[in-house]
């Protein structure tokens, strides 16, 4: 179970996690993929962008880049299909287990990728195809230390972009500054809202990150240093929680105000807007913190018996959000 | 999970103390195999058929799961964790548990 806790302060902390939150409005295959480490190591928020349509090839770069995506995305299927059927109908594999299937099935070549999204980026570091190049970098990034330089190009040449909406979620993690001035100063009012609630995403990411840590031993501090950082962790265990919860209500306030008809997964079964997201967001800051008189669950039980919540008043309860996956 | 909400259910069997939970399953048969076989004994509402996006978790803004939440006898949220984090869990239930004997006042 400590195991489990960890993944799950790991997946709150991947942009790759944020972002596949962000474009859905309920993350429905992400209990699934929880349990599956090795398969969040890889990005595995691709698969969209393999489904929008071939971009228009104005130049040998774009192709180049869409050849890469379309290469990496073909190769992480193919080794998101090897592992299932490695791990066939074991419902409950372990460490070992996993190990085994890493052995036999073998990772898609990310840093071969990357090397290429990196060229392109070298080559020129200002044009559409140069940011698509950070967004993959970003993406695919094993450990933090190729993420300032990528940031520090985005905020020299990309920062006006109308596509930087699609960027928020990857700056949850290293690139608040970058969020900040996006929801300040983009000119266009989708990113800013888009950047808003980013920002409260990470923060609150932050609070869930800074609750973990708490108590921790020195050893496993310096076990979380890899992923974290030397600063953000120190950052982290000084947190002030309260003042992090009034920063994330004002931003959500701001959201409702300013941006709630910015749409998000448009024109998708999982289409939301901002408004529906920070209204929700809203709601459980004010109504489902500790403190709080819980809100009435009216439903039906397994067998289609209705019962409510407060029919177990004056007993202590273990309320548990669960699914059998 | 379940072999410790069996522990916990055991452990507090003679006292004010219950688990419920929400389930995002959609098989509903399936899940019903599940709880005998796992001797589920405690009583979930069921989130409906659209699973994690049902209206229950919806209203709850969970986008994690497990999601845990402790609430004491007067309805009133003392604990919630995405994830279940088993030590603080048992910590929590035994202060909420010995809030209400009495004893437990009487020898303060």
């Amino acid at each position: 179970m400590k195991n489990r806790i960890l993944l799950l302060v790991l997946v709150a902390s991947l942009p790759i996690a944020c972002r596949a939150l962000e474009e859905s409005s309920q993350p429905a295959a992400q209990p699934k993929a929880q349990p599956m480490a090795p398969i969040l190591s890889m990005p595995v928020a691709q698969a969209p962008q393999a489904e929008k349509p071939a971009p228009v090839l104005a130049d040998s770069r774009s192709e180049r880049f869409a050849v890469l995506e379309k290469e990496q995305s073909d190769a992480l299927n193919a080794y998101r299909d090897a592992f299932r059927k490695a791990l066939g109908d074991n419902k409950n594999p372990t460490q070992e287990d996993y190990q085994k299937i890493q052995e036999q099935v073998h990772q898609p070549d990310t840093e071969g990728y990357s090397a290429r999204a990196q060229k392109l980026l070298d080559e020129d570091a200002t044009d559409i195809t140069a940011f698509h190049a950070i967004q993959f970098l970003l993406d695919n990034a094993r450990g933090a230390e190729t993420g300032p330089a990528l940031l520090a190009l985005l905020e020299k040449h990309h920062m006006d972009r109308p596509e930087m909406g699609d960027m928020c979620s990857r700056l949850v993690q290293n690139g608040r500054g970058l969020l900040e001035k996006l929801a300040a100063s983009s000119p266009h009012q989708d990113v800013r809202g888009r950047a808003c609630c980013t920002m409260a995403d990470s923060l609150k990411s932050d609070i869930q990150t800074a609750e973990y840590i708490q108590g921790k031993s020195q050893q496993e501090l310096d076990g979380m240093k890899g992923w974290l950082g030397d600063e953000k962790l120190a950052a982290l265990q000084k947190l002030d929680v309260d003042a992090t919860q009034k920063e994330i209500e004002r931003i959500y306030e701001r959201v409702v105000n300013e941006f709630s008809d910015v749409k998000l997964n448009a024109g998708s079964k999982r289409e939301t807007t901002l408004g529906k997201r920070a209204g929700t967001a809203l709601y459980e800051i004010r109504n489902l913190c500790v403190g709080k008189t819980t809100p009435e669950i009216e439903g039906v039980d397994l067998d289609s018996v209705a019962f409510k919540l407060s029919d177990y008043r004056g007993k202590v309860v273990l309320l548990d959000f669960w699914g059998n996956w | 999970m379940y072999p410790h909400e069996r522990s916990l259910v055991e452990k507090y069997k003679n006292e004010p103390f219950a688990i419920v939970g929400i389930n995002s399953d959609t098989d509903l048969d399936k899940l019903k195999d599940v709880r005998a076989k796992e001797n589920i004994s405690w009583r979930s509402f069921w989130n409906g058929p659209e699973g994690t996006s049902g209206p229950i978790a919806a209203t709850w803004n969970v986008h994690g799961w497990p999601t845990l939440y402790i609430v004491d006898a007067q309805g009133v949220i003392r604990y919630k964790s995405e994830g279940a984090n088993e030590e603080a869990i048992d910590k929590t239930l035994a202060e909420l548990l010995a809030e209400l004997k009495p004893t437990a006042g009487a020898a303060k």
